[in-house]
């Protein structure tokens, strides 16, 4: 019996086997841990920003509100240079009127750092993460 | 070679969609919390106004659990998409327990996950006249 055929170098094919393997496990797991921690981020924000919000003694110091929690939330999460933006949404004509409801979606542009460089794939360098919460401005505030 | 190399990707694959499904549970479950705790925060306002009384230190409120229940489901009817009310309850009048429902479906299809299940929430909260507003 003939085992030449079957020799070959093991440390060889080690090699171009994790390199061909695992390079792009990788960058597909450091993708989708930076998807999830913006997806974690946008979701605390919303929650804890809309909450702010309900509670701020004005419109304007409500957003401020809702920039820092959303700043700290994105940087407790790990993100660097990433873009995000706030949409608010009040079921009655003004933001501060007792008993509105206040929805507030906080959207995380996440950068796709290794898709666009694998060649064939022509797609957004970016996937946007939305995240929303609503709350009730308090019926018994007093500074309204 | 090439056995081990499926080997190698089809437990790559399992992993990546329990991961996957196992965060978007996590981030439901957070949600549906949420949720539970505005709608206690609802629950705890619905005291009738005109039938608050001042005691010579505090205004003493008293709640009820239909005008609890009544508060809260619309609370999560206008604000919420696919949550079911379980129960708004006020077990001493000053506290109120809501419990919240939704039925969560993993995002990625596996014979890991069933289908949908439910997921269910809870919270309590009280006012706290003159002292800021309490919940949890």
């Amino acid at each position: 019996m003939d085992f030449v055929d079957n020799r070959g170098s093991a440390s060889l094919e080690f090699l171009a086997a994790a390199i061909g393997l695992l390079v792009p496990v990788v960058a597909l797991t450091v993708t989708t841990s930076e998807i999830a921690s913006a997806t974690f981020a946008a979701t605390v924000s919303a929650r804890q920003g809309v909450r702010a919000f309900t509670l701020a003694d004005s419109v304007q110091s409500g957003q401020t509100a809702i920039a820092h929690i959303a700043d700290l939330a994105i940087a407790d999460h790990g993100l660097s240079d990433v873009d995000w933006r706030i949409e608010l949404d009040c079921a009655r004509r003004s933001c501060r009127q007792r008993g509105s409801l206040v929805s507030l979606a906080v959207l995380i542009d996440v950068p796709l750092r290794f898709l666009p460089a694998l060649p064939g794939i022509d797609i957004a360098p970016k996937v946007t993460i939305s995240r929303s919460a609503t709350a009730r401005v308090s019926t018994t505030s007093v500074n309204r | 070679m090439l056995p081990l190399v499926a080997g190698l990707l089809a437990l790559c694959g399992v992993a990546a969609v329990g991961i996957i499904d196992s965060t978007d549970l996590a981030l439901a479950r957070t949600n549906l919390q949420s949720t539970a705790d505005m709608a206690a925060l609802v629950g705890a306002e619905s005291f009738d106004p005109r039938r608050a009384q001042f005691d010579g230190h505090n205004l003493v409120i008293r709640l009820t659990n239909r005008g609890v229940r009544r508060a809260v489901n619309s609370f999560v009817r206008d604000a919420t998409d696919g949550v079911r009310l379980v129960s708004a309850t006020t077990p001493d009048g000053v506290t109120a327990q809501v419990s919240v429902r939704t039925n969560w479906t993993p995002p990625l299809g596996s014979q890991f996950f069933p289908a949908s299940f439910p997921i269910e929430a809870s919270a309590s909260a009280r006012i706290v006249f003159g002292g800021g507003g309490g919940g949890r």
